[in-house]
This record gives structure tokens, sequence and C-alpha cells, in this order.
């Protein structure tokens, strides 16, 4: 397959011996070219004529055709006409001739028109519509009564391309009412013409042959494409024309009525739409709707407002929704009570609409609109608000806060927990500390968790600092307020508060300051967690803790927080565990660590009676995790698993999973790659038949690299050259391993490559494939000789675009288990000989 | 350096409700390595949680509204018939169509088209007969269990597309062709009165781009190019776009497409053949490409070179996020083998990744503004700084079409008439950014785009690479 061009080399192209050359411009356009092209391309046309006029095959000459497309120039006109009667070459001629912008290009085509028949002559009759050549008029109009319809179809489609009111006088006389393709043509034609005449502002004609189409036609779509056609031309008339269409009974105007809607320029469609809405029936109301809010005229805003309290309950979403985009700060309070809808769509619509009014001062007109509306409409404005994201609503809120009316303080707190920033995190901890009564307290602890939450969700260094300070207060209430929300932050600040709260006299604060550290997504808190699962002798408290810790080790980002911690912690607490149920929560906490060390830490628990099924469950998922080289360790488990699994879903997944492993046991993941590599001029095709380096025995300098197993949890058996050399086009990699034979041994090479693929074993080719394809495992299945000890095996990748990739396994003649077969990519090759 | 990455990363009320709430502690353990009895549980945590748990639902609620989409349905020739089905056809059931038909990675529907109330299907075709037949035999199977009849089959099968535009009860076709075939089919479709959803690349030239958009606008029908990113894919496209064109990122200056230009290419003809298998229809199958004997490849893109499959879905992202639907490029050249091109806006759009950047890759794009930059991709919406785009789209900022589904969008605007959102105007545009590229890439050399006139200024060599003659009987 051939590819884009590269930059040409020094050499002229032109001093390539022909076969060469019309092997590198076989395809349509794809050539390396110089440019400017016309200037160096003198000689090559006449070479090209030559080619043309030679006794060559149809290949060449049709590669010639390809080329001439680009660089033809009136020279080649003779020897492209000539082929235009040659059903074999018209097309390739048609190529050439239907690109160009030459006179003698069209009257080669003209010429031609009558000396052909059938395909050849439709050709010629459709590169001269594409051409839009004003000469053809007259030839085409007598082939309209041609006794090829298909001759006569094409002529009117032709004659519709050229356009203007000649080309339409000519198909109005074949536009009797009728049906087939010669009629459909005619009166496709006809549309063309009267499309074109109405862009270059010859209405009157281009309304006359609308009007006739539209009179005439009995076909639905033509009608339509014809009223479509007259409103456009009727100035403002056409405006009238849509209403009355809109009004009027079922019919293909009106469809092309609604379709105008949202791009009909003439002035005082708006308002004329606005006034027609409510005299339609409900499912044109909410085409002509949507059509009104496509248009994004706000003027349409006060009608649309009007007309939501009365709107058939199918329509009404619509127009809430539209008021979002078209409305204005008036609009808000109407939306507001919509939001509190019992019928869901309508409360969506209402939502998404307060969430996208933006004309007026509409922050202003839901704060004012709050202390004076029920506590429902409150929770929706208070939303609102918060979504809007409009900050400049929180110091009324904060004065809000402190009103007389519980249901104003309340929706005024929680509007604060979601707009809250920074600077207003100590007004709320004063709030928490100060509050006058446990509801009060409660609302205002409630806004500063959330506020914090939002913070850290926002990826903004959170200031713990007036959290901290609140903590300090003398108030036992205040501080049971605050000390949950310390498990919201990872702060050093609050984890010394949190061990110093432990130390309170007070055992209800002790018992608040453990629970938020059994709940913190602070790690720096898991060793607390993990030394009190040891030391505690209370069992609620031990499963607290474990509870913590696993949580911990399972929601924490792996920068914070590796596998390999994991999984000690995890451990550990398995030691400490008391309970069936302790020991469930930390297999599941397992469960999610990838690894064979968590399979190894999991496995155990198979022989615990208790919790079997967990561990079972863990090992399935672990195992799943696990690359190729490892595959054998988790089979191992799975089997243990199944061996103890009852009958149900579970025995199943298992068995599953021993399959899936079997299936694709014994993929090689011990790689080096090198690469990618490239060659001016050359696509990845052409690549593969280029030797670079890591194919030549005695190269030196090849930069071989550790291709990293596993990138693909799903498929841990394919090596993806994407993820190891970055996204390539057009390029070629290399990929070595040493395979270890303890015998001779026949065998089964199996690959599967995207795309390409060539293998060498020993240094000697067993393999080759040019190909364009995605990575099917086992695709290629070659019969091969390990002999007893180590083996080189190479395999070359090439890669045209998207996904690159590839895997290899040996496998006995029949497909099953080698047995003694293994692979190691720090085998020098020295060793390996 | 990276943006921090944001993949769906757990809002507060997700955390929070991930976590529960502690059970009542009798006998504590004591940070100061010692234990201690407490007296009373702490009765607040729950109604905390509780009241977190309703405000986040609240929130997350909202804030994942999906598109609201309107019950009531226009029949055929105008009648309005809120019961009446869209009845559709589906043109090629190889792996793209029969995702679209029956669910797949396509549809973002379960059960796809077939499993859609508002849907029924009539009609699927395939130049393969065993692919039509099955396809037909799974349509009418559905059926019959959803209407409980054995012997209803609504369905039927077809060879050629023409028949099935030739039924005048099928409202709307889904195109699922080979790519060559797209505009052709999408503008007969149009000549015959048919809705559609096309595959993508909407043209395999900027010429047929032309016409077909030309044909969809004359004959009035509702069009929607299958680049689902729009719609798809949880908003990540529409909110990068609406984040870039509210100027998050300050003043747009540049855009790493990640793919570059693409464009079609025909085999070297006239080689020997191989018998065509039975049930396969190889002059169907090349349609408007020169006819050549049979050689035994038939994907959906043998004739595509460079991006021309995915390339359409990166530039469709591009030219919504540069608000430059209606437009393209002005200047085009190559730089590092990849095509790039310049907006009259003086925005820069690379055919290549953001250096260092892997979101972006799959269907994405990367922007590069004056204060930060926003990268996308299927999987992921990151942003440097991160802040970017984690703030919620205020109301003053700049809301594009919203659509959460893309078939649902289509069927949407087939009842309402109204404009999808990659409607036919946006469709050519996009593919001829693509497709420009592609003609970049062969020439090697700087070219000048007027994209109003749509023609080259000042290469005429690039001009006539901006159309291929089509086999006939074919045109759009």
């Amino acid at each position: 397959m051939l590819s884009f061009a590269h930059h040409s080399p020094a050499r002229s192209i032109c001093e390539l011996p022909m076969k060469i050359w019309l092997g590198l411009f076989c395809a349509f356009c794809f050539v390396i070219s110089s440019s400017p092209a016309y200037a160096a391309s003198a000689n090559e046309e006449a070479r090209l004529i030559r080619v043309l006029q030679s006794d060559a095959g149809p290949a060449d000459k049709d590669a010639a055709c390809s080329r001439l497309k680009r660089i033809g120039t009136q020279r080649c006109v003779p020897a492209l006409a000539a082929l235009l009667t040659d059903p074999q070459l018209s097309h390739s001629a048609r190529y050439a001739l239907e690109s160009m912008d030459l006179d003698q290009a069209s009257t080669a085509l003209l010429q031609a028109l009558f000396t052909t028949k059938g395909l050849e002559r439709i050709g010629i009759i459709d590169s001269l519509g594409a051409k839009r050549e004003p000469r053809a008029l007259r030839p085409l109009a007598t082939l309209l009564d041609d006794e090829d319809p298909a001759e006569a179809a094409a002529a009117a489609r032709a004659l519709g391309q050229i356009g203007g009111e000649a080309a339409a006088k000519i198909l109005l006389p074949h536009a009797a009412p009728g049906s087939g393709p010669l009629h459909r043509a005619t009166i496709d034609g006809l549309l063309r013409c009267a499309n074109g005449l109405l862009a270059t502002r010859n209405n009157s004609q281009a309304r006359e042959l609308f009007q006739t189409i539209y009179d005439e036609e009995g076909a639905d779509s033509t009608r339509l494409a014809a009223y479509r056609g007259l409103m456009l031309v009727s100035g403002a008339h056409g405006l009238d024309l849509m209403l009355d269409a809109l009004a009027g009974p079922p019919a293909p105007a009106q469809l092309a009525a609604l379709q105008l809607v949202p791009n009909f320029s003439v002035g005082g469609t708006t308002a004329a739409l606005c006034e027609l809405l409510p005299r339609l029936a409900p499912p044109l109301q909410l085409a002509l709707v949507n059509g009104l809010v496509q248009r994004g005229d706000a003027s349409a805003a006060p009608a649309l407002a009007r007309f939501a309290s009365t709107a058939a309950p199918s329509v009404r979403p619509a127009v809430l929704l539209g008021l979002g985009t078209l409305g204005n700060a008036a609009t808000a309070p109407e939306l507001c009570e919509f939001a509190t809808s019992v019928v869901p769509e309508e409360q969506r619509a209402a939502r998404r609409a307060l969430l996208l009014l933006h004309r007026g001062h509409v922050t202003q007109a839901l704060l004012d609109y709050l202390p004076v509306v029920l506590p429902a409409v409150q929770t929706e404005i208070v939303t609102a608000l918060a979504e809007r994201s409009d900050r400049r609503a929180v110091p009324r809120l904060i004065t809000l806060a402190s009103d007389k009316a519980p249901n104003v303080r309340a929706a005024a707190f929680r509007g604060l927990g979601l707009l809250a920033d920074q600077p207003q995190l100590e007004t709320l901890v004063a709030f928490v500390v100060h509050a006058s009564d446990s509801t009060n307290r409660q609302w205002a602890a409630d806004a500063l968790e959330v506020a914090y939450q939002h913070l850290v969700a926002r990826g903004e260094q959170v200031d713990a600092r007036p959290l901290s300070a609140g903590l300090a207060a003398r108030s036992t209430d205040a501080r049971l307020a605050l000390l949950p929300i310390c498990s919201e932050l990872v702060s050093p600040v609050l984890r010394v508060a949190l061990r110093r709260a432990l130390e309170d006299s007070n055992p209800r604060i002790v018992d608040a300051a453990f629970r938020a550290m059994c709940n913190s997504i602070d790690t720096g808190l898991l060793d607390d967690l993990v030394y009190a699962a040891h030391v505690t002798t209370n069992q609620t408290a031990h499963g607290l803790a474990i509870a913590g810790a696993v949580r911990m080790t399972g929601e924490t980002e792996p920068e914070r927080l590796n596998d390999q911690r994991r999984v000690a912690v995890l451990s550990d607490l398995l030691q400490t565990a008391k309970t069936p149920e302790e020991k469930r929560r930390i297999l599941s906490g397992l469960a999610e660590v990838p690894g064979v060390d968590a399979l190894r830490a999991a496995a155990p628990a198979l022989d615990d009676g208790q919790v079997q099924p967990e561990a079972a469950e863990a090992v399935l998922r672990i195992a799943a995790t696990l690359p190729g080289a490892q595959a054998q360790e988790g089979l191992m488990a799975l089997n243990k698993a199944l061996a103890g699994a009852h009958q149900g879903p579970l025995q199943q997944e298992l068995r599953k999973a021993i399959n899936q492993i079997e299936a694709t046991a014994d993929y090689i993941t011990e790689w080096q790659v090198a690469g990618p590599y490239r060659q001016p001029g050359q696509n990845y095709h052409a690549l593969f038949d280029v030797v670079f380096p890591p194919e030549l025995t005695d190269a030196k300098g090849v930069e071989w690299k550790y291709l990293r197993p596993g990138t693909d949890p799903k498929r841990p058996w394919v090596m993806d050259l994407q993820k190891a050399l970055g996204e390539q086009q057009q390029c070629v990699a290399y990929a070595r391993t040493w395979v270890q034979a303890d015998k001779d041994t026949t065998a089964q090479l199996e690959l599967g490559s995207d795309d390409g693929v060539r293998a060498w074993l020993n240094d000697k080719q067993v393999f080759a494939l040019n190909a364009t394809r995605a990575l099917t495992p086992g695709s290629d299945k070659v019969p091969v000789s390990l002999h007893s000890g180590w083996n080189s095996l190479l395999l070359k990748i090439t890669q045209n675009n998207q996904g690159w990739e590839f895997c290899a396994r040996f496998r006995t003649i029949d497909g099953s288990h080698l047995e003694g077969v293994k692979c190691d990519t720090s085998r020098t090759e020295a060793a390996a000989n | 350096m990276s943006p921090s990455r944001v993949r769906h990363r757990p809002g507060p009320a997700t955390s929070l409700s991930s976590r529960g709430a502690a059970k009542p502690v009798t006998y504590l353990f004591n940070g100061a390595r010692t234990e201690a009895k407490v007296r009373a549980p702490v009765p607040t945590a729950l109604s905390r949680r509780a009241f977190l748990r309703r405000t986040g639902l609240a929130l997350g609620a909202a804030a994942a509204l999906p598109e609201f989409v309107p019950a009531s349905a226009l029949g055929r020739g105008g009648a309005i018939a809120p019961s009446d089905r869209i009845t559709m056809g589906f043109i090629g059931v190889g792996t793209q169509g029969s995702g679209h038909l029956f669910g797949g990675a396509w549809t973002y529907v379960v059960g796809g088209y077939a499993g859609r109330r508002e849907v029924q299907v009539l009609a699927v075709c395939d130049v393969w007969k065993d692919r039509r037949d099955r396809a037909c035999q799974r349509v009418n199977a559905h059926y019959a269990d959803v209407f409980g009849e054995g012997n209803f089959s609504p369905c039927k099968a077809y060879d050629d597309f023409r028949q099935v535009l030739d039924r005048p009860d099928i409202d709307a076709v889904l195109i699922a062709t080979p790519a060559h075939w797209h505009a052709t089919m999408a503008g007969m479709a149009a000549a015959a009165g048919k809705d559609m959803y096309c595959e993508k690349p909407s043209a395999v030239t900027v010429r047929e781009g032309q016409e077909m958009l030309a044909a969809v606008r004359r004959y009035g029908r509702v069009y929607q190019a299958g680049t689902q990113q729009r719609s798809e894919y949880d908003g990540k496209f529409r909110r990068a776009c609406e984040f870039v064109r509210s100027g998050r990122i300050g003043k747009l200056q540049s855009i790493y497409a990640y793919r570059d230009g693409g464009a079609i290419f025909w085999p070297r003809r006239f080689q020997p053949g191989k018998p065509v298998p039975p049930g396969f229809d190889w002059d169907l199958y090349l349609g408007p490409a020169p006819w050549f004997p049979y050689d035994g490849i038939t994907g959906p893109h043998r004739f595509d070179i460079g991006e021309l499959n995915w390339g359409q879905h990166h530039y469709d992202i591009v030219q919504w996020a540069a608000d430059a639907d209606h437009t393209g490029p002005v200047e085009l050249w190559v730089e590092e083998g990849r095509s790039c091109y310049k907006y009259a806006s003086g925005v820069v759009v690379y055919g290549k990744p953001y250096p260092g950047e892997p979101v972006g890759a799959d269907g994405g794009a990367c922007f590069v503004g004056t204060h930060g930059r926003i990268a996308v991709d299927r999987d992921a919406l990151v942003s440097d700084p991160p802040d970017i785009v984690r703030e919620p789209l205020r109301p003053e900022e700049v809301h594009l079409y919203y659509s959460t589904s893309h078939s649902g969008n289509f069927l949407e605007c087939v009842r309402t008439r109204n404009k999808t959102i990659c409607d036919a105007d946006i469709a050519q545009r996009a593919a001829s950014a693509l497709l420009l590229g592609g003609i970049v890439k062969q020439l090697q050399r700087p070219l000048k785009w007027d994209p109003q006139t749509e023609r080259f200024t000042n290469d005429d060599e690039a001009e006539r690479l901006l159309s291929i003659a089509k086999r006939p009987p074919w045109s759009v």
C-alpha cells in the first residue's frame, strides 16, 4: 500500500527507468512529487503521453492517467481523449480530464459524447456536469430523449449541475408528471437550476421553477424541496408562506417550514412565529419551540414565558428549557417555581434552564426571591446559585444565615456550603463555634464540611487552620461538630489535632476523634490505624480501625501509596483479623491490588473455611492482573480456589478465568525493543523490506530498551509498541528475546501483530507477512525448531497508524502447552550463541 | 508540563457516599497508646452524612441532567402522528452498521436502533448476503419477540441500496458502508427524500462533500454525521469546546489535532483477480471506485490513506472549539511530516500530538491559549492549570449545542426538523479540514485556501485533487 509522499530525494524522478517510474506512480495520486509541479513536469508529461500512446498495458496507462490528473497540460489532452472510448480506460482518462480547468479538456469530453455509449457515455456526461461546461447544454439536450433511460437521466442531472436559465428551459418540457429514474433526475436537475438561480439572485426565474415543481410534482420529498425554495425566494412573502404552512394541514410544506425556522432571515419572523405558537397543535408547538430556540432570538422570551403556564405537558419542558437560553433575570422566579414541579421532565428542564439563564442580573433576582418563597423553592434557588458558581451571592447568603426565619437560615447555609471559598472558611467555623443552638450549629458544620469538600475536589491547597483553630474552642459541642470534618482533609495540622483529641479527658471527644481518624482520607494516619488494630482489645474499635485502614489503601492514589505498601499493610492487618467480617474486608482490599504479591497474600486464606469464597474472589480478581510471566502462579491459585468453590457464579467465573489464562498462557512478555525506524519517502508497507541495523548480525550501536509488559490489564500478554515508543506512523520497530529450551524441540511459533510482522529464529527468517491489520492472537502459526539451550527470537513489526502491538508464544505443534521453555531478555547475544 | 489529570475524579458527594457512617463504639482505642472507655456514641454523624448525601445527589442530578427529549412526533408527509415510529433502513450492516442496529460501541444505547421503541427497522442492506440475511433475521426475531407474534417479519433484506431508497415507507436511513460510498449514498438518499445518519468520513473528496451538502440542503433533509463525540462520552468534548470558546485558556493560539490529513486512493488496477465469493456483490462494493478484479480485500477502509477513517472525529472537535464550523483553513503546510493549517483567526492547527500530552489521542485534541491549555479525548478532560476544567461552566459563558445521545438527537430532529448537532454543514467543513490536510501532505508545499469560495488560490495541482471522477453511473 502506498502512502503519502515525503520530500523527494535530490535525484530527479525523471531520471528513473520507465518501469520503476510507473511503479512509483501506480496509485491514484499518492506519488512523490517535486515542486512546483509544472516547472519540473514537462519531460514527465511527455513520457506519460508516450505511455498512453504505446502498447503498454492498461495498468501502466491507468497509472499515467492518474499522474496526468495532477500535472497534465493541454499537450496531454489528445492522448487522454483517445482513451475515452476505451471501456477499460475511459474512467482513467476522466480522472485527468474532469479535473483539468482547460477548454481543451472539455472539448475532448464533448467530442467523445457521441462516439460512446452506455457507461462510458454516462461517465462523460457526469464529467461535463461536474465541470459545469456550458457548451454541453445543447448536446445534453439531445440526450434527454436518448433511448437509454440511464443516459437520459445522467444528461438531466448534468444539465442541473450546469444550471442557469438555459438549462432550466431545456429541462422543463421533460418535467411532465411521472415517475422513475429519468423523471426523478429531471426534477432533480430543475431543482438544481432553481437553487442555482436563487443563489445568484435571479429570484423571479427561481420562484417560477419552484412554483412549477411544487404545483405539478406528486412526490412529497420533491414538493418539500420546492416549498423550501419558494419560502427562500419570496422575500417578505416567504414568511407568509411559512406561517400558512405551519398553520395549515399536515403536508410537506409544513416540514419545509419547520426546517427553515432556525435560519429564516425575513424581518418579523420571530414575532410572527411566537404569535402563531399557541394556536398550533402540541407536536408542532414542540418543534416550533425548538426551532425558536435554535434561532437564538431573545425577543421570543416574553412570549415563551407567557406560553409556559398554558403549554401542554408534552411541550412545557421544551419551553422551559428554551427560556434558559432566551430568557433573562425576569424569567428566573418562574423557572424556580417550575423547578419544584412534581413532573420530572418539567423539573429537569427548569433546573437546567436556571443554569443557562444569563441575561440581566440573574443572581440578584434569585437572591431577592430567596427569602419570600417556600422552602422547596428556596432549595432550588440555593442549588441554582451553587451550580451557577456565582460567588457574588456569598455576602448576601452570610447575611441570610442569621435571618430570623429558620427555613431561610437553612437555605442560606446550604448555599454557603456550595459556594463558600477559602476566605469564608473562618466565618463558617465561627458560625459553628458561636451557634445559638444545636440546629444552627449542625447547619453551619454541614456547610463547612461541604465547603471543604468542594475545595478539595477542585484540587486547591486547602487551608486547615480555621478548622484547627475551631477545634481549640472551649465548647465541647463545637468540637464535636468540627471533629468529623477533619476526615475530609489531608493536613499535618489536623493530624496533630486528632492525635491530641484522642488524649482528651472527655470520652465523647475521644470517640469523635477516633472515628474521624477511621474515616479520614489522610494516609498519614494509616500507621495510627494499623497500630490501633494491633493493640486494641475492643472488638468494635478493632473493626473500625481495620475498616478505615482497608478503605485508605483502596482510595488513595498510587503516588501516595504504592502497591507494595498496600500489600504490606493489608497482610499485616490480616494477621490481626479476629472475625470473618474483618478478614473479608481485608481480602476485599487485597482484591483491588494488582500483582503477584497481592496474590501471595490472599491465597493462604483459601484454606480458611470461614472466608474461602472471599479469598477465591480476591484470587480471581488479582489473577486477571498478572502478566504472562506470572500466569502459571495465577493459574495455580485459581485452580486451588476452584477446588474449594461451591457450584454457582463464582465457580463459573473461576473456570472462565482459568480457561482464559490457559488460552493466553505462555505468551512471551520478556522483550527488548529498538526503534522506531523509518526512511524518507517510504511508508510502512515499503519499510517491511528495508533492512535496518537490528536485522544485521554484526549491527553495532542499536539501542535496545526493555519493553514493559502488561500495559493493558485486560490483555497483559499483548506487547504495546505505542506505549513504549509513543504514537508513531509509517515506521517499523524490532523486538527481541531469548528462549531457552531444555532439549531440541519441534514447536509452533504463534504470532499476532498490528500491522505486518517478520520473524527470525536464531538469525534465520521463519515468517514474513506484510499486512495491514489489527492484532489477532495466533493469527500466524509457524512450525519451528528450537535447539537445546538458548535460541534468539527477533520480530520486526510495521506500523501504519493507530494500534501498534504484537504477541508471540511457543506451543506444541497441536497448540498445547510446551514444556521446558523459558524466556529471558537479560541474555546477551554472545551468551545465546 | 502535563496538566494534572482529572479522570472521573469523584466529587464530594461520591466520596462521601462511598464511605458511610461509623458505628457507635463502646470502647475505643486511645491515641496515647492506651485504651479508654467512651460513654456515648455521637448521634450527629448520620444526620450529617444524610444531609450531605441529599445535597450531593441533588447537585449530581442537575449536573448530569440528560438531554430533554420531547415525546411527540411529526409523521411522514407532514402528518402529525405522535404514535408513529420512525421507519428506518440500514445500509451496510458490517461491524459498524450492526453496532448501530443492535447496540455496540457506536450507538451508546443498549439494543441499538432496533431496541428503540420509537424506531421500526424495515430494511437492512449489505453487499454480503450472509450479513444482510443474518441482520434481517435478528431484527425480525427481535420484533417477533417484542410484539409477541412469531410470524411478524417487517424487515426485508436488500443487496442494492437503491431498492431501500425507493421504498416510500422508509423515513430515514443509516449509512455505514465503506468510506468511499458515504457522500454518494447520502446525496442519493437526500434526493429520495430520506433523512440520514451517515458514518464518517462524510466525504472522501472536498467536492463530493460539497455536492452532498447541496443535496441535503436542496431536499431539506435531516442529516447527522457519525461524529458522535459532540454528544457522547459524558459531554467531555462539548465541555472542552465550551471552556475554550469561553476564553478559559485566554486567547486560543493553537490546536494539536493528534491526527493529520487523510485521503482516498485507488489501488493498482488490472491486476490478476480472484473468483468473487458466492453471496458477495463486488461491483456494488466498489461503487464509485474504479473497477478492478476482486482481490479478496473488502474492508470498509481499504481505499483510505492517512487518517481518513478517524481524522474527522478530531477535526470535528477542532472546528467546534475554534468556532469554525462555518469555515475552514486559509493556509496549509507540512511540518515534521504532518499536515498543519491556520484559520483566518490566526489559530494554528497541528496534525500531531501536543508534546508529552497523552490525552487527545483517542478522538481528541489539545487546545493551547495564552493562559493555559486544555486536552480532551474520549477518556479524559484535563487542563493546565487544572482549575480550568474543574470550575463548572458559568451561565454567562459560551454554552454549545447540548446533546447526550447522538442517535437520540438524530431521531428527535427527524421529528422536529430542527438542526442536528452534527448537521451536513458542519460535517462537510470538518471533512474538508481533514481532506485538505490530505492534499497538502501529497503536495508537500504550502497552500492557500479560500474558505468562502472553497478553492485553492495559489495551486492548480491542489485544485485538481479536490475531486475524483466517479465510476459511472454513480454521482452525488
